[in-house]
């Protein structure tokens, strides 16, 4: 029964956010033709005109036929216009006679033709977006920690444009019943009475811990996103995706859901004029540890914002911190999870299964210039130069018999200077107004930078490395394993690092998006213990289908902190892989089947971060609503 | 649709099903064989042995004997070391010229009249007992042992059956049916679950009362070792499972479990065991010392360790199965 008036709730809610939509649609309508916004998540609605033949089977929709009658003839104006005036002495009567009758060359309106300038894949985003309007409730088993669920989520989303820019929004209430805790049965004390648990005491429970506190209720938001990253304006609230602040000179495609066992909702909002801008980042709406801005002022503008080189030109000043980073993880000594293992393994909140650690900040802050060499219809390519520096305290104590309270640190600043490239193509646009078919990013870098700095310290990993630092050698430190204390304890006075990066990613229509990229560096540290040795050498490949037919594909592989090229492309499976593999398929408009391959670190039975490859199915019932899907 | 697509779409789903279930088998086939599953329970309590069979019949005559002229044979020595401290057992050992000695088989045999008693020693885990002392007193003989230590170290080794043969065997057809090749990964874990691990003595005042005396000891270590029968210890694979600073965690109720190191050599040998359907046995090794200012603290007699020790391994299903 109480099932019956939550779904009829829902109904309502979904209703209300209906009703809510056709009004804007309405009021769109009235500000003038909508066009369509292209962004990595932007499904085509019906057939577009840049769709290729061979991939679209629906024919684009065909022109209204003529009306049956002639519309009734406009009355003749009071004086007829004057013959078009021939070029010559005489011109200037002519002119001065019919003014209407100039040819103007038409203004560019913004929004008009749109150049793609944003990222073109979703790399490291966890997460698929429906290409469709849809309500539906998702059925499948979940594992948190040691805890097995059976989950029930019902979840809407909706996108439209709006102001000429994509709107999306998308909303789930996770409801999770547990089946089994795989912790050995334990005695717990309840109203002061000591009662054994077991694996399946609880089973049929729901869990409380995902309702029991206001900032809980944020996990409602899968999803609100509006504009596009490098657009005059982005509005991006996300439960999936990674994030990055300015160049990711300090923070690059972060995303604060890589662990398993912990949702965050994480908030970007970016907005630039020919003038000023600034983008800003938070990890989590509810308590954000991690947070980045940069503001930026683009003074030549003011000289000639005409002139792309000096519009573009802008200097701006970056800020990330983490202001919970871990400086030293507690180990289980007094086996919270009573499974034996004490001080080998790190001690795990058994609420929250998450880690539990001795914090610090780590704070990084730099400048940034950027300008434009090349602005075409086709080509834009533009050059930047960061600089910026890490700040922390890292401990001073032996490692041998680390201390736990009152831990003695010394201060450490490094810093890090970046030259880069990007170049943006877009091309084989059908009509000056359409979007282009492909589109091409390719950035390079040339890096110097001090041993104990990283560039991009907030990386793809950084959730998982920030507690340990995983190197894929053995013998790792579990108390210091942590990213502030191997990297930026590393010894200050080697020499600086140098470093490549290349990053290249094609985007084809919203059919497929592909992406790679390759960072490299001369690091070597011979003084480093095994298990502490990191060559910090990243590479990612990343293929995306949007939606094809009833079909949407999306996955990633990261290899992360190999220690040589030859590491970084062997076939061997190393802890510190990411791989992220999702599938949706729409069998019938009333059933979807999503299927993942996903190795977002969870803490597991040993009460360390895995990259097991955790394989989920489930099944999701609902029905589509709206003409986006016709 | 047509049929081949179906096929296709149906095969899909039935295969994502089952992967999809791999993950929640895996945790879920983690079972852990513990007293349920009849692995057997250590309660024992293990006296230190006569202090008269310790020091040896030779000194024995010595001690409170006197002379032709009615004086004591040593001057100094008590005529009963019924009362006497480890102290008096150092000094003893000194006189006697010993660095360490050995007495085995210290377990005590039932009263064959008794029933109860033969039953309950003939299901009991533990096979044989054995008490090493140690004077280390800078005797070059004994350095192997002591080091840089001075005091006395006293071990207790207990022999101790996990699985019977008839048992391990039973287990070997089990693992070599799902999967040979990795059977072993399916042990995933070795772990003591402790309720009681103390070290006591008879109270000064009331012999009939004990006093814990673990807060005296330089160091304790609970150490597992491989050895066992006819093997030397000295040979066997050895991993330290608990130390003195654990003693103090122990919840008697509750109990607490310590894991053997799971990279230690010992646990890939009592794997091999196991896979081999050998008896699986072990020696739980109590090692302690006892520094010389506070051997006049620790009697030996009516002296003793206690320990109530629950074994248990944890089996993946899932590996053992090969999936």
């Amino acid at each position: 029964m109480n099932h019956f008036r939550f779904m009829k709730r829902f109904a309502v809610a979904a209703s209300a956010l209906l009703f809510v939509a056709a009004m804007s649609t309405q009021a769109s309508a009235q500000i003038g033709a909508s066009t369509r916004a292209v962004g990595a998540q932007s499904p085509p609605s019906g057939a577009p005109a840049d769709c290729p033949p061979w991939i679209c089977k629906k024919a684009a929709p065909k022109p209204k036929a003529a009306p049956a009658k002639a519309a009734p003839a406009k009355a003749a104006p009071a004086k007829a216009a004057p013959a078009p005036t021939l070029p010559g002495p005489t011109a200037s009567i002519g002119k001065s006679a019919a003014p209407e009758v100039k040819k103007k060359k038409p203004k560019k309106k913004r929004g008009e033709r749109r150049f793609i300038e944003g990222e073109l894949a979703n790399v490291g985003s966890i997460g698929l977006t429906p290409w469709e309007n849809r309500f539906g409730i998702v059925m499948g088993a979940e594992r948190l920690g040691f805890i097995y669920y059976g989950l029930i989520r019902p979840e809407i989303n909706y996108t439209r444009d709006l102001w000429k820019r994509e709107l999306s929004l998308s909303f789930a209430i996770p409801l999770r019943l547990e089946i089994l805790d795989t912790r050995p049965e334990r005695p717990v004390e309840v109203d002061g009475k000591t009662k054994t648990v077991g694996r399946f005491s609880k089973a049929g429970q729901f869990r409380k811990a995902d309702w029991n506190e206001v900032t809980d209720y944020a996990q409602i938001i899968r999803y609100i996103n509006f504009g596009g990253k490098e657009e005059h304006f982005y509005l991006d609230i996300n439960a999936f995706k990674a994030s990055s602040i300015g160049h990711g000179t300090v923070l690059k495609r972060y995303n604060p859901n890589l662990d398993l066992n912990r949702r965050r909702v994480s908030f970007e909002l970016d907005a630039f004029s020919d003038y000023v801008g600034f983008e800003s980042y938070l990890n989590s709406i509810a308590g954000p540890e991690i947070l980045g801005g940069l503001l930026f002022v683009k003074p030549l503008s003011l000289i000639d914002r005409k002139n792309y080189m000096l519009r573009s030109f802008s200097i701006g000043a970056s800020f990330a911190a983490d202001i919970d980073a871990p400086m030293r993880n507690l180990l289980d000594f007094d086996d919270e999870d009573d499974d034996g293992r004490h001080e080998r393994e790190i001690a795990i909140d058994q609420e929250t299964f998450q880690p539990k650690y001795l914090a610090t900040e780590v704070i990084s802050y730099g400048l940034s210039t950027e300008i434009k060499l090349v602005d075409t219809p086709k080509v834009d390519w533009k050059t930047y130069f960061d600089t910026s520096f890490i700040e922390t305290g890292v401990p001073t104590d032996d490692e041998n018999q680390p201390t736990w309270e009152n831990v003695p640190t010394k201060a450490i600043r490094s810093s890090g200077m970046i030259w880069g490239n990007l170049l943006r193509l877009n091309f084989d646009r059908p009509t000056p107004e359409s979007e282009p078919l492909h589109a091409l990013r390719i950035r390079t870098e040339l890096r110097r930078y001090d041993n104990n700095y990283l560039p991009s310290y907030f990386d793809t990993m950084y959730e998982v490395q920030r507690v340990q630092y995983l190197t894929g050698a053995s013998g790792m430190d579990l108390a210091n394993g942590t990213k502030l204390q191997r990297v930026l304890g590393r010894n200050p006075t080697s020499d600086p690092v140098h470093g490549l990066y290349f990053e290249a990613s094609w985007k084809m229509g919203n059919y497929l998006a592909m992406a790679f990229a390759i960072e490299v560096n001369d690091r070597e540290d011979p003084s480093a213990k095994e298990g502490q040795k990191s060559g910090d050498n990243n590479f990612f490949f990343h293929m995306e289908i949007p939606h094809i037919g009833n079909w949407q594909f999306l996955a990633t592989y990261h290899r992360r902190t190999a220690k040589s090229l030859a590491d970084m492309f062997s076939a061997e499976w190393r802890d510190n892989d990411i791989i992220i593999l999702k599938t949706r398929y729409r069998l019938a408009d009333a059933i979807h089947f999503n299927m993942e391959a996903i190795t977002p670190f969870g803490i597991g039975p040993d009460s360390l971060f895995r990259n097991t490859i955790n394989l989920n199915f489930n099944a999701e019932f609902g029905f589509s609503y709206g003409d986006r899907n016709k | 649709m047509n049929r081949a697509t179906t096929t296709a779409i149906v095969s899909a789903i039935c295969l994502g099903l089952l992967l999809g279930g791999c993950n929640l088998f895996k945790s879920a086939g983690e079972i852990t064989l513990g007293q349920k599953e009849k692995i057997p329970r250590v309660t024992e309590k293990i006296d230190w042995p006569d202090i008269d069979e310790l020091t040896g019949s030779d000194l024995n005559k010595q001690v409170g004997a006197t002379g032709p002229d009615g004086k004591p044979l040593i001057s100094g020595i008590p005529k009963s070391l019924k009362k006497g401290t480890l102290a008096h057992v150092q000094g003893l050992l000194s006189l006697a010229g010993d660095c360490r000695r050995e007495i085995k088989g210290a377990i005590t045999a039932p009263d064959p009249n008794d029933p109860v008693a033969v039953k309950k020693a003939e299901s009991s885990p533990i096979k044989d007992i054995t008490i090493n002392i140690t004077n280390c007193s800078g005797d070059a003989r004994c350095d192997w042992v002591c080091g840089d230590f001075q005091g006395i170290q006293l071990s207790a080794e207990v022999e101790l059956e996990i699985l019977s043969e008839k048992k391990a065997q039973n287990l070997k057809k089990e693992l070599a049916a799902a999967n040979p090749e990795n059977a072993a990964d399916g042990i995933v874990q070795l772990r003591l679950q402790f309720f009681k691990l103390d070290l006591y003595q008879a109270s000064e005042e009331d012999d009939k009362k004990t006093e814990i005396t673990t807060g005296y000891l330089d160091t304790f270590d609970l150490v597992l070792n491989d050895a066992w029968g006819d093997i030397p210890n000295e040979d066997g694979l050895e991993t330290v499972v608990l130390k003195g600073d654990d003693i103090q965690s122990i919840d008697e109720v509750q109990g607490t479990r310590f894991e053997v190191d799971p990279a230690s050599e010992f646990i890939a040998s009592i794997k091999q065991r196991v896979i081999n359907g050998e008896a699986t046995r072990f020696r739980i090794i109590l090692r302690l010392r006892v520094l010389k200012p506070d051997l006049y603290e620790m009697r030996f007699d009516g002296a003793g360790v206690e320990i109530d020790a629950q074994p248990e391994v944890v089996v993946s299903v899932l590996d053992v199965v090969g999936l």
